[in-house]
């Protein structure tokens, strides 16, 4: 175990310069159960926080763990999204240390999250319960500018983590494409899709 | 300390504080004018397959937190989650579950409450009403704001049981409020109160009291009162909605004020909480941490 002066968490560098970060990551080789699952462990409980903080204004074991359950598909399709695009081909880090790098690229959303958290703290039921809509807005458009962040970070990952061996231009473009495309329709799928269904059907007939 | 360390300290210290202040509120049993009034939100969403933050049971034990004596489980074109909610709150003695269906359709919303099969949402708003009303259940028009008036025909208003009169959108929208109310108008229907609850913001913020006769405090007695209209509702700025002597009896009640979710100040438990919760979390996930080459929790 070596100890080196302290340094800003591994999230708060990748949104910085995802390049030097994971290319630093990647050189100290780990793998084992733990490693896979630590960061989306960690996702899903700040998940169950803010299920917690929006429904009732507070942290509490009840809401958390509930928030957990509900939230539970989410780490699991990043995963198999991801596991889907690893097998791919032949990778130079195994895959529980690629999903471990893979989660530290949630760091926009992860901050996002954090200031879901800090706007409800903030608020009064009231206004919790109906805020208004120029706020609805904000939230709403404040999503786009994350998910872009949240693509460019992924797509260094791609490049310096699971690189095409061999070295092809493009490939982390269509590794990243594919894993959007895999998780975002699950989850989307999952949470949205039957709300979103008869809205389809009543429009097109 | 070390950073991370104080963080964890923090976040624990967070749910400590609000699991102390996560007590269920007194509730004891209202009687008004030889009627039971219960408290009842029509319009909850779990997490199964109905895009709220809660799990069905999750809902259930949120019920009994905020007051209510009855809710209405009411997935998007499913009642899978309200069947399992209902038979989770039977087990533990919890609220009343009614298990219900928001029934989406482009041009109207409807909720089903009181129902035991899933209805087709392919079909008109009154098809709809009338496959509800063959289960025993009751139809209420679902946030029936202008983007959703273009399904409710006269077929459809005259077979109407209630329709939302408080719901969030009279909070986010200017004119939410007295767009409700016109929808409202068109037909004698009950006035209902629900939260439309996904996780944002507390459930039963918009309640519906409905009176029940003494010895009826049950779903059936639920229903029977939506289908006479003995409902009392709370709009925004406090305005009264439903029976008109019912609205008379609670005010002269005090209007049930004692009973209003979560109009209440934040105590000292919520912002220890609070406070703890935000600096807690940021400090595990983007905190200062010694980078110690260690294959254990995330910091290296």
């Amino acid at each position: 175990m070596t100890n080196r002066p302290p340094s800003w968490s591994p999230e708060l560098r990748v949104l910085l310069d995802p390049a030097t970060t994971f290319r630093e990551l990647t050189q100290h080789q780990t793998a084992g159960f733990w490693v896979m699952l630590r960061r989306p462990l960690r996702l899903l409980f700040v998940l169950g926080c803010v299920v917690s903080l929006w429904a009732s204004g507070r942290l509490s074991v009840r809401l958390i763990g509930d928030g957990v359950v509900s939230f539970a598909f989410v780490p699991v399709f990043e995963l198999a999204a991801l596991a889907a695009v690893y097998y791919r081909r032949s990778r130079r880090v195994s895959f529980a240390h690629a999903a471990d790098l893979f989660f530290v690229a949630n760091a926009p959303w992860l901050l996002w999250l954090t200031a879901f958290a800090i706007l409800r703290c903030l608020q009064s039921s009231m206004q919790a319960f109906g805020p208004p809509m120029p706020l609805v807005w904000a939230i709403e458009l404040s999503l786009a500018p994350v998910a872009a962040w949240s693509a460019y970070i992924d797509l260094h990952f791609f490049r310096e983590v699971l690189p095409r061996l061999g070295g092809a231009v493009g490939s982390a473009w269509g590794d990243l494409i594919l894993q959007r495309a895999i998780g975002w329709t699950c989850t989307i799928g999952y949470f949205l899709g039957i709300a979103i269904w008869p809205e389809i059907v009543g429009r097109i007939g | 300390m070390s950073p991370p360390r104080l963080s964890a300290l923090l976040l624990v210290l967070a749910i400590v504080a609000g699991t102390l202040a996560d007590r269920p509120r007194p509730n004891p049993p209202l009687m008004l004018g030889g009627y039971r009034v219960l408290a009842v939100d029509f319009h909850t969403h779990s997490s199964m397959w109905s895009d709220g933050t809660l799990t069905p049971w999750g809902l259930v034990l949120e019920a009994g937190r905020q007051g209510l004596d009855a809710i209405a489980i009411t997935g998007h074109n499913e009642t899978w989650d309200a069947r399992v909610g209902q038979r989770f709150s039977r087990l533990i003695g919890g609220p009343i579950v009614l298990a219900g269906e928001e029934i989406l359709w482009p041009t109207h919303h409807i909720i089903a409450a009181g129902i035991s099969k899933t209805i087709s949402f392919r079909q008109s708003a009154a098809s709809a009403i009338d496959e509800i009303h063959s289960q025993g259940g009751v139809a209420i028009a679902a946030h029936p704001f202008p983007d959703y008036w273009a399904g409710w025909d006269s077929a459809a208003m005259e077979r109407l049981d209630g329709a939302e009169v408080c719901h969030p959108g009279i909070y986010i929208r200017p004119l939410g409020q007295r767009e409700l109310e016109q929808f409202a108008a068109r037909a004698p229907v009950a006035a209902i109160g629900s939260s439309d609850f996904h996780g944002l913001g507390p459930m039963g913020f918009c309640r519906t009291y409905v009176f029940v006769f003494a010895s009826d405090a049950t779903e059936q007695g639920i229903l029977d009162g939506v289908r006479a209209h003995r409902t009392v509702v709370y709009g925004r700025d406090g305005r009264a909605y439903g029976d008109s002597a019912l609205v008379r009896l609670a005010a002269e009640a005090g209007g049930f004020s004692e009973r209003e979710p979560s109009r209440l100040p934040v105590g000292w438990l919520d912002w220890t909480s609070r406070i703890g919760a935000v600096l807690g979390l940021s400090g595990v996930i983007f905190g200062r941490r010694r980078a110690t080459v260690l294959a254990g929790w995330p910091g290296a």
